[in-house]
C-alpha cells in the first residue's frame, strides 16, 4: 500500500506492505536505526518513537496506521531544543546508557516532561517502567529526568522574559 | 477506504456508516483498535496479522467521551491515555487505577478500552470493574443497535458474543457515589504461571453503615465472579465491620475462589483473602 506520512518533520512516501510494522519501515527504508527492535512484542521498550506527539512503540505500529500521522524518531528529535534539556539531565545525573537503550530513555524522559514539568516519583516510576534495559542505574535515570526537567523549567521562563 | 497490499486487505473507514458497511461486505474482517493485544501475542515476532482487517482508529464517533449526571459514555476506540488525562476524579477511582495497571505511556497511547473488553478467550483487566460497575455495551451493525451488560458480553470461554458484521461502539457506566473504592491486579493474564489476579471492591457508606457493596475476582480463567449473596448480607452492617463479618467475607471468598478452581492455599488463594481482608479494613 501506499502511505503519506511526516517523518523527523518531513514528508515522507512509501509503498509498502500494509503488515510491515513501523520500526522495520524505519530502518530499512529510511535508514534511521535508532529505534532498536527488541522483543517485537510491546514489552521492551527500545523501539520508542513518537506518533503524533506521543510516545509508543514502532513495533505495534502497522504501516496502516501512518497515513497522515507524525513520527519522530530519535534522529529527529536529537535536531530539537528538547534534547538539549534531556542531555543536559542526564550528564548532569552521570547517566550513561548503553547504544541500545538510549534512545528510548531520552524519549521517555521526554514523554515524562510533556505532560509535567514536576514529574511525580510515580509518573517518573510509571514511564521508566516502560524501559526493560538496565544498563544503567535507576537512580541516575530518575535523577536524569529530574534534572531535565529543571533545565526545561529554566528554558521556559527565560523564554518568557 | 481500503487498501490491498500482496496478502492482505486493510479497510479504513473514517465515520460510522463507513465502518458498518465495511462490517457489512466483510463480515468475517478481523477489527484492528490500539493493536497492542493482537500484536503482543504473536507467537513470533513477524507472523502476519489476519487477511482482512478493519483498523478503527480513523472512526472520530469512536473517540468520543461523554459524560451527563447519569453515566459516563466512552467511545470504544478511545484510547486509555485520554482516559487518564481526563483524571482521577472524572469518573470512579477504581477504574481510574485499573486502566493505569495496564501498561507504561508507550502503551496507554495506542490501547483502547474497547479492545481491551473485546480481546476473545480471555478477560482482560478492565473487565471486573466496568462489571461492578453496571458497564452497558453499545454494539452496532448495518441493520441496527443493541445495549448489552458486560456480563453478557463474553461466553464461558471468554469469547465475546460480537455477532458477525457487529462492532462494540459505545460502553457506558454509571459513576454511581463511592466512598470506598479498590482495585489490585497481580500477574499478567498472558501468562498462567504469574498466578494473575485481579480484585476490585466498591463500597458506598451512609452514616457509617454499609450501603452497598460490591466487590469481583478474576483469576486466568475467562469467568468473574462476584457473591451477591454475600454482598446483600453484608449491606446494612455498620462499620468498622466487626469479627465475625471479616469471617463471612472471608468464608465468602473461599467460595468465590473455589468457584474459580483455585485451590485452596495457592498465592492466588492466599491473594484473595489477604486483599478481602484489606479491602474490608477500609470500610471506616
Amino acid at each position: 500500500m501506499r502511505i503519506e506520512f511526516t517523518l523527523n518533520g518531513e514528508s515522507a512516501r512509501i509503498e509498502s506492505s500494509a503488515e510491515t510494522l513501523l520500526v522495520d519501515l524505519l530502518r530499512r527504508e529510511f535508514g534511521l536505526s535508532g529505534a532498536r527492535p527488541g522483543c517485537m512484542r510491546g514489552q521492551c521498550g527500545n523501539c520508542a518513537v513518537l506518533f503524533n506527539g506521543a510516545l509508543t512503540r514502532a513495533c505495534l505500529l502497522p504501516v496502516f496506521r501512518l497515513e497522515g500521522c507524525e513520527v519522530m524518531t530519535i534522529e529527529g528529535f536529537l535536531r530539537t531544543k528538547e534534547f538539549a534539556d534531556i542531555e543536559y539531565g542526564f550528564e548532569r545525573a552521570g547517566m550513561d546508557p548503553c547504544r541500545f537503550c538510549i534512545s528510548s530513555k531520552v524519549l521517555v524522559a521526554h514523554s515524562v516532561l510533556l505532560t509535567e514539568l514536576e514529574p511525580s516519583d510515580l509518573e517518573i516510576e510509571r514511564a521508566t517502567s516502560g524501559v526493560w534495559c538496565r544498563c544503567t542505574s535507576y537512580s541516575s535515570f530518575v535523577n536524569g529526568i529530574r534534572y531535565a526537567a529543571h533545565a526545561r523549567k529554566r528554558r521556559y521562563n527565560e523564554r518568557n522574559f | 477506504m481500503s487498501a490491498t497490499s500482496e496478502r492482505i486487505l486493510v479497510l479504513a473507514p473514517t465515520n460510522l456508516s463507513e465502518l458498518l458497511q465495511a462490517l457489512k461486505t466483510h463480515p468475517d474482517a478481523e477489527l484492528y483498535a490500539g493493536g497492542t493485544h493482537i500484536l503482543t501475542t504473536r507467537g513470533t515476532a513477524y507472523q502476519q496479522l489476519p487477511e482482512k482487517v478493519v483498523t478503527l482508529h480513523k472512526v472520530e464517533e469512536l473517540k468520543r467521551v461523554t459524560r451527563t449526571e447519569k453515566y459516563i459514555e466512552f467511545g470504544a476506540g478511545v484510547t486509555l491515555r485520554r482516559i487518564v488525562e481526563l483524571g482521577p476524579k472524572a469518573f470512579p477511582e477504581a477504574l481510574y487505577t485499573a486502566i493505569r495497571s495496564l501498561g507504561p505511556p508507550g502503551i496507554e497511547n495506542l490501547a483502547t478500552i474497547g479492545g481491551n473488553v473485546c480481546v476473545s478467550g480471555r478477560l482482560m483487566t478492565l473487565v471486573p470493574i466496568l462489571y461492578l460497575l453496571e458497564c452497558r455495551l453499545e454494539l452496532r451493525s448495518a441493520s441496527g443497535s443493541r445495549w448489552v451488560r458486560i456480563g453478557q458480553f463474553h461466553d464461558a470461554e471468554g469469547n465475546t458474543r460480537l455477532q458477525p458484521g457487529e462492532v462494540l461502539t459505545r460502553l457506558r457506566i454509571s459513576p454511581g457515589n463511592w466512598n470506598r473504592q479498590a482495585f489490585k491486579s497481580f500477574g499478567t493474564i498472558y501468562l498462567p504461571e504469574t498466578n494473575p489476579l485481579v480484585f476490585c471492591g466498591l463500597a458506598q457508606l451512609d452514616n457509617n453503615v454499609l450501603a452497598d457493596f460490591r466487590f469481583a475476582i478474576t483469576t486466568h480463567r475467562p469467568r468473574i465472579v462476584r457473591d451477591r449473596a454475600l454482598e446483600a448480607e453484608l449491606v446494612g452492617r455498620r462499620v468498622p465491620l466487626a469479627k465475625r463479618d471479616h469471617e463471612v467475607i472471608e468464608a465468602g471468598i473461599a467460595g468465590v475462589m473455589q468457584e474459580q478452581e483455585v485451590p485452596r492455599g495457592s498465592i492466588q488463594h492466599r491473594r484473595a483473602i489477604r486483599l478481602s481482608e484489606w479491602f474490608a479494613q477500609q470500610l471506616r
